[in-house]
């Protein structure tokens, strides 16, 4: 414990403070910490359960904070460090968690409030100002008490005549204490419309993906996260082509009291047509068949890049029993690259993860994926207990797999061949599954496992 | 002879009347922990031997997510075991809890029975409690039958079982009304710490 806390202490900036005051304090070691990584959501009003803002907000629950930050459970970040960082990682270091937990075993001082920093200032309302257009989902969504999170897509015809330039986009939940995430998933097929009349209305419950292939995502939300501006030099607006539905993925987790949500979408436009619109690369395997009592359940999918690709983003998707996704990269020169380590797969945590330098992966790299189950009892997780058999299935009690890398293509002309070979992998996925469902059948009928 | 009758006589009624003082001293501090106000302001006592089978009380806070999210099972409890004489109180263990706050906690979640406020931890004491959601069942006498989680749903921090499988609270009650031992009297509750004041003194 003393050499971790000296640890902490050396690489931490304050250590000769620190060495003259004793233990830390409030004021001058925790209230930066706090307010970098935990009042972006722990404020009233937001997703954080209580505020960590003030001295008594923090002092009440010192060792709580202490035994959290430990256990790497807050700030919630999913992704094990690779060599790839992300501009949205939530992460305390080390000595952070140390200093956290010096100040809880010495009794949580307050300090001297000369040492105190102001706190942190977070923009209300649209960060962008009024946006040009602002879509409403029509009703006020009601999550339950309790039960599983929820996933709801919500079908926001856009109708336009044509095709318009997005340099911003921004989601405003309603009520942001039970909002996990938002994204607006761009549908050009229709797909999401029927599904919403099939279901009634405006929107549809899928627990996973919004069942069809999207043809793009604009910006999404995520607890704390500030809207940006496509920057006048770059060419990252988002071209929303003319027919486009959006559809805004919703992902809820119920606290105990009945909550509704009404989220808007802000959107910005610009004259400026992007040089070079946002692809996507979609893996999965659906041959998700999971025998009750499997430890370690695996299913691999991949992906050779037609073109030179440039990722900027990932995203993975599991269910309930989901342990583990790993992504990596076999280069043509036979290097590989990790993409993506989630060791401890949490369906209540789950975003997209943007890198924070754009890589570019050339032409015939493969993308693979792989994702592990545990169908055991020993998984708290597991929603059947005992163990049942998991096939794949878009409720909360089934499973899927899922994988989605957004960039762009190196050269603005690729992208066509791109989405070609993005569809016809699609295709690919859903006839393994099938033949993969049909030899099970076959073996059933024969009596055989 | 007739002196030492008196004599015998003043000490065994002297100490009988000890004894009675003592036992009212001590029911005293009882009733005195049993005594808190509701959220209305209106002091209540917990129910005693021929007013009910037995007691359970659930120690909450405003903002702890996981005695939050427990908020549902809690009603289902009081209404299943309301039927069986059971009455349950939640109790605010928190030093600082403004009355409003409280109240207006206890109509956001919907509770049903009566709502607590134990600013000075007078019960979380009487009875042990370190965290919310922490339940405890109570004899009509007072007894301490039983001490701890509510059911086994939260497995760490973050991680939450989607089937329950111990319901330990229940378990716990089902004995105590047929007169049999409660067989796991205490069990550890996953939760938020109850917080004792800046010198974390606990009693
Ligand atoms: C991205 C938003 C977010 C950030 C950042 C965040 N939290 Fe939280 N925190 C939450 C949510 C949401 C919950 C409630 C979890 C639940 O209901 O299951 C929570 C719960 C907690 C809890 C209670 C844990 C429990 O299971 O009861 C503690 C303690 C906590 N956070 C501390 C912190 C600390 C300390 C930090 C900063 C180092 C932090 N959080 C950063 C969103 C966040």
């Amino acid at each position: 414990m003393w050499t971790l806390l000296m640890l902490g202490a050396m690489a931490a900036p304050g250590l000769e403070a620190r060495q003259q005051g004793g233990a830390p304090t409030f004021c001058r070691d925790v209230a930066p910490i706090l307010f970098n990584n935990c009042t972006s959501c722990h404020r009233p009003g937001e997703v954080g359960p209580f505020p960590l803002v003030t001295y008594e907000d923090a002092r009440k629950r010192a060792r709580q904070l202490a035994r959290i930050c430990e256990k790497r459970i807050m700030p919630p970040w999913k992704p094990a460090a690779g060599p790839e960082t992300f501009k949205n990682a939530r992460m305390l270091t080390n000595e952070q968690i140390a200093v956290l937990k010096a100040w809880a075993e010495a009794g949580a001082p307050k300090g001297d409030e000369a040492d105190l920093p102001p706190p942190p200032k977070f923009p209300e309302g649209w960060h962008l100002g009024e946006p040009d257009l602002i879509l409403t989902v029509p009703k006020p969504f009601v999550i339950p008490a309790e039960g599983p999170d929820i996933y709801v897509h919500f079908v926001l015809p856009l109708n336009f005549k044509e095709d318009k330039y997005v340099r911003a986009c921004q989601v405003l939940p309603s009520n942001r204490r039970v909002a996990h995430h938002g994204v607006p998933i761009l549908d050009g097929s229709g797909t999401a419309r029927r599904l919403a009349a099939k279901h009634g209305g405006d929107h549809y419950p899928n627990f996973g993906g919004p069942g069809f292939i999207p043809r793009g995502f604009l910006p999404g939300y995520a607890p704390g996260q500030l809207t940006k501006d496509a920057d006048e030099s770059d060419d990252r607006g988002i071209t929303l082509p003319k027919g486009t539905d959006i559809v805004l993925q919703m992902h809820y987790h119920p606290t105990g009291k009945e909550e509704t949500d009404q989220p808007r979408i802000g959107l910005y436009f610009t004259d400026r047509k992007p040089k070079r619109n946002p692809c996507i690369i979609a893996l999965a395997n659906n041959d998700i068949y999971i025998p009750p009592g499997e430890k370690a359940f695996r299913r691999s999918d991949a992906f050779r890049l037609p073109v030179d690709f440039e990722v900027r983003d990932i995203w993975a998707h599991m269910h309930m029993i989901g342990r583990e996704v790993r992504v990596w990269a076999e280069l043509p020169d036979g290097k590989r690259k990790e993409l993506l380590h989630i060791p401890d797969w949490d369906f209540n945590w789950q975003e997209s993860y943007f890198y924070t330098e754009p890589f570019v992966l050339p032409k015939g790299t493969w993308i693979r994926a792989e994702f592990v189950w545990d169908n055991t009892a020993d998984n708290p997780r597991n929603p059947n207990h005992p163990p049942k058999f998991i096939e794949w299935g878009e409720g909360s009690t089934d499973e899927m797999s899922g994988l989605i890398i957004g960039g762009v293509t190196v050269r603005p002309q690729d992208e066509l061949v791109m989405w070609a070979s993005v569809i016809g992998h699609y295709f690919e996925i859903e006839n393994k599954a099938n033949e993969a469902r049909k030899r099970r059948e076959q073996n059933r009928a024969s009596g055989r496992r | 002879m007739r002196r030492f009758l008196r004599l015998l006589i003043t000490v065994v009624v002297g100490s009988g009347l000890v004894w009675q003082i003592h036992a009212q001293d001590d029911q005293a501090k009882t009733r005195d922990a049993e005594v808190l106000t509701d959220v209305s302001g209106k002091p209540y006592r917990l129910p005693g031997p021929g007013e009910c089978q037995a007691v359970v009380v659930i120690f909450l806070s405003h903002d702890c997510p996981i005695a939050n999210a427990y908020a549902p099972e809690i009603k289902r409890l009081c209404q299943v075991y309301k039927q069986r004489g059971v009455v349950f109180c939640v109790v605010y263990a928190e030093r600082d809890l403004s009355r409003e706050t409280a109240k207006k906690h206890a109509q956001e979640y919907g509770y049903c029975c009566p709502v607590l406020l134990d600013p000075e931890l007078k019960l979380v004491r009487r009875v042990g409690a370190t965290k919310v959601p922490e339940a405890a069942v109570l004899s009509p006498r007072g007894d301490l039958l039983y001490r701890g989680r509510i059911d086994d749903r939260y497995v760490d921090y973050g991680q939450r079982r989607s089937v329950v499988r111990s319901q330990d609270l229940r378990d716990a009650l089902d004995a105590a009304l047929s007169g049999k031992p409660v067989a796991r009297p205490r069990t550890e509750v996953i939760g938020c710490d109850i917080d004792f004041g800046p010198t974390g003194q606990h009693r």
